[in-house]
């Protein structure tokens, strides 16, 4: 093989494992995002017994009645 | 003539009886527990240490959250509860003119103790001003406010005619703005809203769209107790727009935008996690859950009892966090998972939040071991 191919080649073979690399580090990056989002999500939802309490207290009527509709449907 | 004891045995027996009672009812002064058992009796401070005067406290049960009991701080700062459940919870609730920030006693058990100690800290007073699309005021939008450090929601309150109302703000907190009963979208502003307090907080709605429909098992069955949250995803932002829980007929409902993604959430771990890309199109959908293979998993936690891990898993086939499920009291969890390789994050319910990430492909029937954030 010449010298000429043979620099083409590992330049081609360094751009594809760069390139696998960054697509790795963009899929972590990506689903390390998305458990940010799992998290803050669930931490929103798990305050709403809070909620519920405090909408008790401040008679937040139609919004307590409905949480309170699909709690007794549970 | 025999001469009779002082104390015969029916003598004793009632003074045993007598002295037994006074034990259990307390005698003042000694001991800290000077309330009838069953009762409650606290004091809120300020964060100088000085008792607060006109702090309404509420008691609410610790399984119904219903409100049992109220009572209002006197000039010493005392309150007290008639009868607290074993499980309880209790809110010290301060007008949002004092500044003070209300404050949560959850999940207390009656033999915690029975005098109760609430510290209030100040918070920052803001107007939260609701508006639609054109800029025309919003009334009755509720405005719910939510320390993001103790995870607790701290003011819940209504808009007026002008769409405003007043709320006090925790340093860390999140705002969360919902008029779904008037078609509007929520807005769930997270941390970064914090850089707006100082000069009133603005909050406009957009109209929403209904996705509804019912969730159902691959078995044919009602898919009950799931979580279906709501996601716009716009200029690579996602914005929550919230959730609701399936019911027994295994309906629900969100409202979102035209086009919103939804993701299905079992916090029972018994169905899989799904997600869909909606479009709204006024009739109903028909969304199925499937189930998995069983999977028990076991942290190895150093005092279970007193500590526990929060255990993520993230489907490789489907590419989907679960909801995140906290270990038993013996550091066990069970979940259905799709048999595919799976990521499993341990997460210590510390305050330094460390967490450890281990990828298997479970066995179904084989439990896994790990080692928690301590290992």
């Amino acid at each position: 093989m010449k010298r000429s191919h043979r620099l083409i080649l590992s330049a081609f073979t360094l751009s594809l494992v760069s390139g696998l690399s960054t697509t790795a580090a963009t899929l972590q990056a990506e689903r390390e995002a998305a458990l940010e989002r799992a998290r803050l999500e669930q931490s929103l939802i798990l305050t709403e017994r809070t909620a519920l309490m405090l909408g008790e207290l401040f008679q937040v009527p139609e919004i307590l009645e409905e949480y309170a509709d699909e709690r007794e449907g549970q | 003539m025999a001469r009779q004891p002082i104390l015969t045995p029916g003598k004793s027996a009632l003074l045993m009886l007598g002295l037994g009672t006074i034990g259990l009812m307390g005698i003042p002064g000694f001991g800290t527990d000077m309330v009838p058992e069953g009762a409650l009796a606290g004091v809120v401070l300020d964060d100088e240490g000085s008792p607060l005067e006109g702090v309404e406290v509420g008691l609410f049960d610790g399984e119904g959250l219903a409100l049992i009991e109220l009572a209002v701080s006197d000039e010493a700062g005392r309150f007290a509860f008639q009868q607290a459940p074993w499980v309880h919870h209790v809110l010290a609730n301060p007008s949002v003119e004092t500044g003070f920030l209300p404050r949560w006693e959850l999940d207390r058990e009656r033999a915690d103790t029975n005098v109760l100690e609430l510290g209030l800290v100040t918070g920052s007073v803001e107007t939260v001003t609701v508006v639609d699309s054109a800029g025309n005021p919003i009334q009755d939008a509720e405005v719910r406010v939510i320390d993001s450090l103790d995870e607790v929601v701290v003011s819940r309150v209504l808009t007026n005619a002008n769409g405003q109302v007043d709320v006090v703000l925790p340093s860390d907190f999140h705002l969360g703005v919902l008029a779904t009963g008037q078609g509007f979208c929520s807005e769930w502003h997270t941390d970064q809203l914090a850089t707006s307090v100082g000069d009133g907080i603005r909050v406009e709605l957009d109209e929403g769209v209904w996705h509804f429909g019912e969730l159902t098992t691959d078995q044919g069955e009602p898919a009950v107790g799931v979580v279906v949250s709501a996601w716009n995803h716009v200029d690579d932002e996602w914005q929550w727009l919230g959730y609701d829980l399936s019911r027994e007929d295994g309906s629900f409902q969100v409202l979102g935008t035209e086009n919103t993604h939804v993701r299905a959430l079992d916090p029972e771990h018994a169905l899989l996690p799904a997600a869909w890309d909606l479009t709204a199109t006024g009739e109903p959908l028909s969304l199925s859950l499937a189930e998995g293979d069983a999977l028990l998993v076991h942290c190895e936690i150093e005092n279970p009892m007193a500590d526990s891990r929060r255990v993520w898993f993230f489907d490789e086939e489907r590419e989907l966090w679960s909801w995140g499920v906290v270990t038993d009291a013996s550091g066990n969890l069970a979940v259905q998972t799709s048999g595919a390789e799976t990521t499993i994050v341990v997460e210590s319910t510390e305050a330094d939040g460390e967490s450890t990430t281990t990828t298997l492909v479970p066995e179904p029937g084989t439990p896994v071991v790990l080692g928690g954030s301590d290992g």
